[in-house]
C-alpha cells in the first residue's frame, strides 16, 4: 500500500509549523514589547525597525500579531477540545443506544445548528459578557453538534461489526465496547473534522472580536486588531492589511491539513 | 431516517426544532447571573427602580407562565418591548431587516450567478494547468473570512476606483436605485468567499458527472457544448448544489450580521450588537429567536426542493 501524501497536507502542515513556531517564539521573544505605546511613533509603515509597520498607539503590528497567535491557538483549542469532548461522548450515547436517547439528542444538535454563524456566541456574550473564556463556551457549544453527528454515524456503522457483536456476546460492557472498540475506529475522521473545526474557531473568534464581543483589549487578538484598525483604513492600510492576512493564512493552513489528512487518512482512496 | 422522510414526519421536526430554539432563546436569558433587572440598570440602580423593571420584564411572575406570554407575543407578531428604544421590537426589527435581507437575498443571487458557471468552467479545465491554479485559489478564497473581504474592498474601492465610495446607506424609501447600489458592496463581501466554496463543489461534480453516459450520448447527438453543460449536466449536479447552497444559508445571514460593520449599514447585525451592549435583552431574544428561525424554516424548503428537482428521492409513505 502506497500513502498518499498531498499537496494540500505538505502546505497545510507547513503552514500550520510555521504558526505553531511562531506560537512558540511568542512565550519568549516578540521584536518589541506587545502593549509598548510611542506616541511619536505612531502609523508608521512596514520596515525597519517595525516590520509590519505600528498602529495607532505607536504598537509594534508584528509583535501584537505574534502575542496575538496565542490568544487565537487558546481559543482554538480548548473549544475544539471541549467541543470535540462534549460531541464525542454524545455522539457515542446516541449512535450506540439508538432510540429515544439518539433522537432527543440529534434534535438538540438541530437546534443549536438553527443559530446562523456566530449567533449563538453572540447570545450566550450577550447573557455572561464579552471576554476570552466565554468565547471559548460559546465556541464549544457552537462546535459540538458536528462532532457529534460524525461519532453517531460511526458508531450506528461500526456497532453492527461482528467484533462489536462478539465483544458484547462475551460480556464486555458497553463503555469499553465505547471506547477500546468502535471510537479507535473514528479517530482519523474526528482528526480530520477537528483540524477543520480549529479553523472555524479562529474564523469565529476573529468575527466575535471584531465585532468588539470576543476577546477584549489590551489583550492581542486578530479579529479585535481588525477592529481598532478599521477607523485608520486610509491612512494605515496595513493596519487593516496585516492581521487579516496572518488570520487567512492560518485558516487556510488548517483545513488544507484537513484535506490531506482526509486523502491520507480515509481508506476508500 | 425513513421513519422521518415523511411530509408530516418532517413538518413535525421543523415545528419541534422551532419550539426548542424558541425554549433555548428564552431560558439562556434566565440563568443570567444574579437578577437581571439589577444587571441591565447596574449596580447602582435604587431599589425602587429595580423593582419598576422587574415588573415591566414580567420577572415577578413565574417562569413557565412568562415563556407562554412570550411566546404567545410571538406568535401574534409581537417581540415585546425594547428597553433601550422604549419601541416595540417588531419595529425595529422590521427597520433593519430591511437593509440585512436584501444584502443576503443579493449575495444568495450573487453565489449562485458566479460560482455556477465558474465550477463548470473550472471543472472543464480540471486537468489542466489553468484548473490547478484555480483550485488553489478557490481554496484560498475559502479561507477569508467576509468581513475582511469587506475591509479589503473598502480599501479598493478608496485607493484604486475612487469614482465611487461604499458607505452611507441610502434609505429605501429615499432613493431606491441608490439605496440597492449602496448594498452590493457588502453582498459582494459575503459572496465571493462562498462562491470560491460552490466552484470547489461545481467542478468536483463535473468532473465526476461528465463520464456519465449520457453526457457521451448528447455530445454524440451532436448537441452543443453550452446545451449539454446547461441543460443535461447542471439538471444532474443540482442536488449537490442544492444542498451546500443549504447549508450555506446560515453562513450567508451569519456573514452578513458581522458585514454590516464593515459599511456601517444599519441593519439587524448593527442591531444586534448594539442590543448586546446595552443588555437590551427583549431586543436581543427577538433578534436571535427570527434568525434561527429564519434558518430552520430555510431547511425545510431546502428539504422540499430535493423532491422537486429529484423523483428518485420519493416521500415514504
Amino acid at each position: 500500500m502506497k500513502t498518499k501524501v498531498s499537496l494540500s497536507l505538505v502546505i497545510g502542515a507547513a503552514l500550520v509549523g510555521c504558526f505553531l513556531l511562531m506560537l512558540v517564539v511568542s512565550f519568549f521573544y516578540t521584536p518589541f514589547a506587545v502593549n509598548e505605546m510611542r506616541s511619536a511613533e505612531r502609523f508608521l509603515p512596514p520596515g525597519r525597525p517595525y516590520l509590519l509597520g505600528t498602529d495607532n498607539f505607536g504598537r509594534d503590528i508584528f509583535s501584537r500579531i505574534m502575542k496575538g497567535t496565542q490568544t487565537a491557538f487558546f481559543v482554538g483549542t480548548l473549544s475544539v477540545l471541549f467541543g470535540m469532548a462534549l460531541g464525542i461522548s454524545l455522539g457515542a450515547l446516541g449512535g450506540y443506544f439508538g432510540g429515544w436517547t439518539d433522537r432527543i439528542l440529534t434534535q438538540l444538535g438541530t437546534t443549536i445548528q438553527a443559530f446562523p454563524g456566530v449567533l449563538f456566541a453572540l447570545m450566550i456574550v450577550a447573557v455572561w459578557g464579552p471576554g476570552t473564556f466565554n468565547t471559548i463556551v460559546a465556541l464549544s457549544i457552537t462546535a459540538f453538534p458536528g462532532f457529534m453527528r460524525i461519532t453517531r454515524s460511526g458508531f450506528i456503522q461500526i456497532k453492527e461489526y461482528s467484533f462489536v457483536e462478539a465483544a458484547q456476546t462475551i460480556g464486555v460492557s458497553p463503555l469499553k465496547i465505547m471506547l477500546r472498540h468502535i471510537l479507535p475506529n473514528l479517530l482519523p475522521s474526528l482528526l480530520v473534522a477537528a483540524s477543520n473545526g480549529f479553523a472555524g474557531a479562529l474564523l469565529a473568534e476573529a468575527g466575535l472580536s471584531y465585532l468588539g464581543l470576543g476577546v477584549q483589549p489590551p489583550e492581542p487578538s486578530w479579529g479585535r486588531m481588525l477592529n481598532e484598525a478599521q477607523g485608520y483604513l486610509l491612512r494605515a492600510p496595513w493596519y487593516s492589511l496585516a492581521p487579516g492576512i496572518v488570520l487567512v493564512l492560518a485558516v487556510l493552513g488548517f483545513n488544507l491539513l484537513s484535506d490531506g489528512l482526509r486523502d491520507l487518512l480515509d481508506p476508500k482512496q | 431516517m425513513s421513519k422521518m422522510s415523511t411530509v408530516q414526519g418532517r413538518i413535525v421536526t421543523f415545528l419541534l426544532t422551532l419550539w426548542l430554539v424558541s425554549l433555548l432563546t428564552f431560558v439562556v436569558f434566565q440563568v443570567i447571573p444574579g437578577n437581571p433587572a439589577q444587571v441591565i440598570l447596574g449596580a447602582d440602580a435604587l431599589p425602587e427602580q429595580v423593582a419598576a423593571l422587574e415588573k415591566e420584564l414580567g420577572l415577578d411572575q413565574p417562569l413557565p407562565q412568562r415563556y407562554l406570554h412570550w411566546v404567545g407575543g410571538v406568535l401574534r407578531g409581537e417581540f415585546g418591548h425594547s428597553l433601550r428604544y422604549r419601541q416595540p421590537v417588531r419595529g425595529l426589527m422590521v427597520a433593519s431587516l430591511k437593509v440585512t435581507l436584501p444584502v443576503a437575498g443579493l449575495a444568495f443571487v450573487f453565489i449562485v450567478l458566479l460560482g455556477i458557471p465558474l465550477g463548470l468552467t473550472v471543472g472543464k479545465y480540471h486537468l489542466q494547468k489553468r484548473g490547478v491554479m484555480f483550485s488553489v485559489v478557490t481554496q484560498l478564497g475559502t479561507a477569508v473570512p467576509s468581513f475582511w473581504m469587506g475591509i479589503l474592498m473598502m480599501l479598493a474601492f478608496a485607493k484604486l476606483f475612487r469614482f465611487f465610495t461604499p458607505g452611507a446607506f441610502v434609505p429605501w424609501e429615499e432613493d431606491w436605485l441608490a439605496a440597492l447600489a449602496s448594498l452590493i458592496p457588502p453582498a459582494l463581501a459575503v459572496a465571493l468567499p462562498k462562491v470560491a466554496v460552490l466552484t470547489r463543489y461545481v467542478s468536483t461534480a463535473y468532473v465526476e458527472e461528465k463520464q456519465a453516459e449520457y453526457i457521451r450520448t448528447a455530445y454524440g447527438k451532436g448537441l452543443a457544448e453550452k446545451e449539454v453543460l446547461y441543460t443535461h449536466l447542471l439538471k444532474n449536479i443540482l442536488i449537490p448544489v442544492v444542498t451546500v447552497l443549504g447549508l450555506m444559508t446560515g453562513d450567508i445571514l451569519g456573514g452578513s450580521i458581522i458585514v454590516e460593520k464593515v459599511f456601517a449599514l444599519p441593519g439587524i447585525g448593527r442591531l444586534l450588537v448594539e442590543a448586546i451592549s446595552f443588555r437590551d435583552f427583549p431586543l436581543i431574544q427577538g433578534i436571535t429567536l427570527y434568525l434561527a428561525g429564519v434558518v430552520v424554516f430555510l431547511n425545510l424548503l431546502v428539504d422540499f426542493l430535493y423532491r422537486m428537482f429529484d423523483p428518485r428521492i420519493r416521500w415514504s409513505r
